[in-house]
């Protein structure tokens, strides 16, 4: 059970950076980005060239691939997603994939279809009692330090609260003079910045192959759904999938049982949320009603 | 109703097609399919095309609510291969053919009944329905795995094939067509114009008297239950059926893309984007057999949708096409003049006068805030009552009660007879109330006309286009998001003239409008009461609306502080000094 816990807490890492990524970009520059699972097996498939290909060491290839793939992120958003914008979240939708469809086929003509593994030696750390791999132990704390410096940033500085802001009440932020369009580009290139460094983590315990991205994004479509676009809600949604799927699936001593359970788990966290939501619209009133009205006799 | 719906090109646009040449362009397509020999063309033979034909089926039977109704339901894919399992088991059971395929249909339409009565209970919608779908499917696929009764992770294989590769292929096409069928039907009913209503504005459908949880209920089965009996041929093409196989997301992948490329609510627009999706890349890779080239090939043909969808962006009519009204404009033009007058009289039950509006006490808060406080008054037949009062009063809250979107704390609501304080919107527009909005809400999917035609009382092609030019609106047929705000504010009055409601609400009906524009709708008000309506204005323009109205009732900080003649109310000191400042002349005021 302990290796369960502590497994799951480490992989809950790689979920907090692909879907607190999706929900800043769905939050704020509101795009329902479908792609974003493509944009980790790219980070994935940049570490392996500079690490495998160029020889580099892995602790520099992986801040260069953020900044490499940056690049043709910033392209993609300015020439299409940015017009996609204003044209509903259901063609948004469409276009993302067919985008992820393009880019797992550019994947595929580049890097092969067969499975690629990163050429860095393994190593282990012991956590509380269980071994476990030296990278997937330093992408959890990587994840944790960047999302709580990302957390503290939007929650408490002023730049933080002009991007909440811009989100909300566009129009209202442009009247007041915020740079409404570049603070969404900001949101959009760190969501994807995140997400380039999780594919770039992640590729030290798991083989890249170019067809993940689907399921990178339905992860991550799931994760920010059930937490109703809420960064802790991500944090926490994240948190929940690593660890419940590992301690259910040791529970029932079966993978499937797991899936089947941490499923049937997030089932009734999305379908609770309108309905909790709606509840606790009410509760106000009704606390109200025994209050008098000002001046009432 | 006698237009189809193309996909969104303007060439096509207009050259509109009847319901008659739909039919026509149908039966051509399944002779060509008939036709078809055993050896294919094109390098394509029959089972492949089978293969084609069920992601058409899949995609035309997951239309009604995927690219109609707008719900990216992905839980369809349930009720694929709920669809598929009953199917096989059936056989395996020692059921006929086409028992066995029957047994799919109440499959898939109750998994879609159930999906649909559980995102309404939860009120689920866009992503958070979609994020419920995804989950809901993969539960299934891994439930499915555990089941020995349903073949595990193995899957479950027909014990004899009952049909042969020939038969699934007739059968296929037969499928396809009927469903095609289906959908110019639905697409040229009054219904499809509600579905296609439901994607743009739900709210706004109930105020026009359709019951949006109803409709997509029926819509959700409709669409379930075909895809059951798509799902039952996609097993018996095979004689197989598995979790990886009929519970994979990429199945659901073309349709959606087939529908968003071709044309959402569209006839023929899923049918060409299953071709560019399936059809050329089958033939690509059938002539080359390389799978190189076939990657060659899908780079290429997910390019051209991109561009093609990047371009419907950029085109200001995003429309997913519309019709050529048959009502020729002339006839329409004349029809109109001769019109007089423009609004029928009401017509009550048992053909007496039409009862009051009456509100007894009505009260509302939000959170800590009382915005109605016990608030009485009632609206005769033929009275216009102006019902005026500072921001923040509560005129749009009161709107609101009265109209059903809003549910007062304490208070009736009577409709004549009828206390509808309790009643659903759609309830009360189907008794006779008729509403427009501070912000004209129109259907941006449907034209101009067809916003008329949405209505539950039924509203003729000519009557909604004759009525609409009347109001001064032309070329009725067009989309109604190149119509300009007065327009759009006609469209909410002919909504009304049309139909003339028993109980008519206006919220703010004069506001963004000129002087001159006023006039326009004022006339139709007077028409409205003339007709034996109960009519009730909203407005902040009390100058515009005192020489029509016979009373005027002042509302402020959520209470009545007047109510009487124009002339005596906007002169009462309690109302100059709470809201005018200074007394209006009304004299001046007409003139």
């Amino acid at each position: 059970m302990t290796y369960a816990l502590v497994s799951g807490i480490a992989a809950s890492g790689f979920y907090m950076l692909i879907s607190i990524g999706f929900m800043l970009q769905l939050r704020v520059a509101d795009i329902v980005n479908f792609a974003h699972g493509c944009v980790v097996v790219a980070g994935m498939y940049l570490a392996i060239v500079f690490v495998n290909d160029s020889g580099m060491p892995y602790g520099l290839g992986v801040p260069l691939v953020v900044v490499a793939g940056l690049i043709p992120a910033w392209l993609i958003y300015e020439f299409l997603l940015r017009p996609a914008r204003n044209q509903g979240h259901r063609m948004q939708i469409v276009v993302t994939i067919l985008l992820l469809s393009i880019l797992e086929l550019i994947f595929a003509k580049a890097f092969g279809t067969d499975f690629k593994s990163i050429d860095i030696t393994p190593q282990a750390w012991e956590i509380a009692g269980v071994n476990l791999r030296r990278e997937t132990v330093l992408a959890f704390f990587i994840a944790v330090t960047i999302c709580t410096t990302l957390f503290v940033v939007f929650r408490y500085t002023t730049f933080g609260k002009s991007v909440e802001v811009a989100g909300k009440y566009p129009e209202g932020a442009r009247s007041v003079g915020l740079p409404v369009d570049r603070l969404y580009r900001i949101v959009f290139l760190t969501g994807t910045a995140m997400t380039l460094l999780a594919g770039a983590l992640v590729v030290a315990s798991d083989p890249a192959t170019p067809f993940l991205g689907f399921e990178f994004v339905i992860i991550a479509v799931l994760i920010t759904v059930a937490a109703r676009l809420s960064f802790t809600g991500c944090a926490a949604a994240s948190l929940l999938y690593g660890v419940g799927y590992a301690v259910l699936a040791k529970i029932f001593d079966s993978p499937e049982k797991g899936t089947i359970g941490i499923y049937l788990v997030f089932i009734v966290i999305i379908a609770a949320g309108p309905a909790i939501s709606a509840l606790s619209r009410h509760i106000p009133q009704r606390r109200q009603a025994a209050v008098p009205a000002p001046g009432a006799s | 109703m006698t237009a189809a719906r193309l996909p969104g090109w303007s060439f096509f646009r207009r050259f509109g097609l009847s319901r008659l040449w739909a039919g026509a362009a149908l039966a051509g397509l399944l002779v060509v399919l008939l036709a078809m020999p055993p050896g294919g063309w094109f390098d394509i033979d029959r089972p492949t095309m089978t293969g084609i034909l069920l992601v058409a089926i899949f995609t035309y039977a997951w239309h009604p609510v995927g690219g109609v109704l707008g719900d990216l339901s992905i839980a369809h894919l349930v009720c694929w291969a709920g669809g598929g399992y009953a199917c096989i088991l059936a056989v395996n059971g020692g059921w006929s053919t086409p028992t066995s395929l029957a047994v799919a249909v109440p499959v898939g339409a109750v998994i879609a009944g159930v999906v649909v009565a559980f995102a309404s209970l939860a009120r689920l919608e866009g992503l958070y329905l979609m994020g419920f779908g995804l989950v809901l499917v993969f539960l299934a696929s891994a439930l499915v795995g555990q089941w020995a009764w349903l073949g595990g992770e193995q899957g479950l294989t027909a014990t004899v094939l009952p049909l042969s590769p020939d038969d699934v292929y007739y059968l296929a096409v037969a499928f396809l067509v009927a469903l095609i069928a289906l959908n110019i039907v639905l697409l040229t009913s009054r219904r499809g114009l509600v579905w296609l209503a439901l994607r743009d504005d739900p709210d706004r459908v109930s105020s026009t008297g359709w019951s949006p949880r109803t409709e997509r209920a029926i819509a959700y089965t409709l669409s379930g239950a075909l895809c059951g009996l798509g799902g039952a041929l996609f097993a018996l093409n095979v004689g197989f059926v598995s979790s990886t196989s009929a519970l994979t997301l990429s199945l659901i992948i073309v349709p959606l893309l087939a529908i968003y490329v071709g044309g959402p609510g569209t006839i023929w627009g899923p049918l060409l984007g299953v071709a560019l999706f399936e059809g050329l890349s089958t033939i690509a890779t059938g002539n080359s057999k390389s799978a190189d080239t076939a990657e060659t090939v899908a780079l290429a043909q997910y390019l051209v949708a991109l561009v093609i969808v990047v371009l419907t962006m950029k085109s200001k009519r995003g429309r997913r096409g519309t019709r050529k009204t048959s009502v020729p404009e002339r006839a329409a033009r004349e029809m109109a003049a001769t019109a007089a007058p423009a609004v029928a009289k009401i017509a009550t039950p048992g053909g007496g006068k039409p009862d009051p509006l009456r509100v007894d006490g009505a009260a509302k808060s939000f959170g800590g805030l009382r915005v109605i406080e016990e608030v009485s008054f009632e609206v005769q037949p033929g009275e216009i009552v102006g019902l005026v009062g500072p921001n923040g009063a509560g005129k749009s809250t009161l709107c609101n009660i009265i109209g059903g979107s809003i549910r007062p704390d304490s208070g009736q609501v009577h409709l004549g007879r009828t206390d509808v304080t309790f009643w659903a919107e759609h309830r009360r527009a189907c008794l006779g109330l008729g509403r427009t909005f501070q912000v004209p809400r129109v259907f941006a999917s449907l034209s101009l006309q067809e916003n008329l035609e949405v209505s539950h009382t039924r509203v003729s092609e000519t009557a909604a286009a004759s009525a609409l030019m009347a109001l001064g609106v032309n070329q009725p047929e067009r989309n109604s998001d190149t119509a300009s705000l007065l327009e759009r504010r006609m469209v909410e009055i002919g909504r009304l003239t049309t139909a003339p409601p028993r109980w008519a609400l206006l919220d703010e009906p004069l506001a963004g409008l000129t002087a001159d524009e006023h006039d326009v709708i004022l006339e139709q008000v007077r028409r409205l009461a003339a007709a034996g309506a109960c009519v009730l204005v909203v407005e902040h323009l009390i100058p515009a609306i005192a020489p029509v109205v016979d009373r005027i009732v002042v509302l402020n900080d959520g209470r009545f502080v007047a109510d009487g003649p124009p002339g005596e109310v906007l002169r009462d000191p309690v109302v100059v000094e709470a809201y005018l400042g200074q007394p209006i002349d009304l004299a001046q005021a007409a003139g």
